[in-house]
């Protein structure tokens, strides 16, 4: 058989079973097929009368049991002050989340005097302005060392709190009456303080993940206008005067290409005119007549006389041959062709 | 920012936390000029290094109540 205790010299325990005689030596043997600590039956059938008296009261109702703050920046703590289970709340605390003030109502957790004293220390915190959540605990122990958190009083005074309760009272196979009644059971000290606030190292992940977040919104935005500005600064270059100077500037060179070839052209007209000009006066040229033996004769203005009226007599007259000038005198001249203009003077 | 610093330090880690949070989701869905994206990001900045640095150099404070007296003691 497996005892569910140890058991020692001078504890008062009830025991069960048969009972076998050993009738040479004259002895009784009890065999014992199952063992408690004396009181415990009693104080068990206590303890399931008063849970059903309460639960039929709806003090453990789901719907009493109020949410718990994610980062509580106040806790109260109702437990022994010099106990292991401070300890453990104390040292996850600082390891999960030492932001939280902890304000800690110590208590007397075994014995007559326990439920009052847990009583006043729920008051106290309750009376504390700011208090987000109250843990109420207590290390391992025996259902007798565990029950002053089956005290009526205590079970309603944790069902009154203004402020939400979590329990951690014992070990993971424990139930006390004030477990039912919290908001939350832990199943120990440690779990409750665990339960009670979150792990920094979360937290600092989360604060990472919203720096990224921030970092990433901040590109995004600068991105945004980046490109926004380079929209608008090539729209603008195309508005540009220089594109327009340019034009203007083709349309120039343009203008002064046909510029010059038609003053090229122009000049290259005027010089064939002026070598058919010449031509048309080389064929012209008189004294290519007077090599032919005609003269040309001039009065002394110098004008071609044309006409014998224009020629008196005694009139001096420059006569133009081929090889030179003979200065003649007009001695006489005669009329042949009145009607026509003139002709000239010939010697 | 000196301005901005000293008012950090009047805020509770709770209290820094929900405004970043605040500031990311305004940086992520709002269409603000770009001054006042700087200096939501700036401020942004500060609240993540300030929410860093009290989960980090926390020391956990402890007061310790009489409830019987009603008195009120600090210690560790």
């Amino acid at each position: 058989m497996r005892l569910p205790l140890t058991l020692q010299s001078g504890m008062a325990i009830e025991a069960h079973g048969g009972i076998g005689i050993y009738e040479r030596d004259g002895q009784y043997q009890l065999y014992v097929d199952a063992v408690r600590l004396t009181g415990e039956g009693a104080l068990y059938q206590e303890f399931l009368r008063l849970k059903a008296r309460l639960e039929a009261e709806g003090l453990f109702d789901p719907e009493r049991k109020r949410p718990l703050p994610e980062r509580p920046s106040k806790l109260g703590i109702v437990t022994s002050a010099t106990g292991a289970a401070l300890q453990d709340i104390l040292n996850t605390l600082r390891r999960r989340y030492p932001l939280t003030e902890v304000i800690l109502a110590p208590c007397a957790v075994q014995g007559d005097e326990a439920p009052p004293q847990i009583i006043r220390s729920l008051a106290a915190l309750n009376a504390e302005p700011g208090m987000d959540v109250i843990l109420v605990a207590r290390g391992g122990g025996s259902l007798e060392d565990l029950w002053a958190f089956n005290d009526e009083r205590v079970v309603r005074a944790i069902a009154d709190s203004s402020v939400p309760v979590i329990t951690g009272i014992g070990h993971e196979t424990d139930f006390t009456l004030s477990d039912f009644a919290a908001d939350l059971r832990a199943p120990t000290p440690t779990a409750a303080a665990e339960i009670a606030v979150p792990n920094a190292v979360d937290l600092l992940d989360g604060i990472r993940m919203l720096a990224g977040r921030l970092n990433f919104a901040l590109q995004q935005v600068s991105a945004d206008l980046r490109n926004l500005l380079n929209d608008r600064s090539s729209r603008l270059e195309l508005l540009s005067p220089a594109w327009r100077l340019r034009s203007d500037r083709q349309l120039l060179d343009e203008l002064t290409g046909r510029l010059d070839q038609a003053a090229q052209h122009r000049l290259q007209l005027m010089q064939s005119e002026v070598r058919s000009a010449y031509r048309h006066l080389s064929s012209l040229n008189p004294y290519a007549v007077i090599q032919r033996g005609y003269a040309i004769v001039t009065d002394h203005a110098g004008s071609i006389v044309r006409s014998v009226n224009q020629a008196q007599v005694d009139d001096v007259l420059d006569i133009r041959v081929a090889d030179g000038m003979i200065l003649s005198r007009v001695l006489s001249h005669t009329d042949e062709h009145p009607s026509e203009g003139g002709s000239d003077e010939r010697k | 920012m000196k301005e901005s610093e000293s008012k950090l330090a009047d805020l509770t880690y709770e209290q820094a936390f929900s405004e970043l949070e605040q500031i990311v989701e305004t940086l992520e869905t709002a269409q603000k000029p770009l001054d006042e994206t700087v200096k939501l990001y700036e401020r942004g900045q500060l609240l993540a290094k300030y929410c860093s640095a009290l989960l980090e150099q926390a020391d956990l404070r402890i007061r310790q109540l009489n409830p019987n007296t009603g008195a009120v003691e600090t210690g560790d």
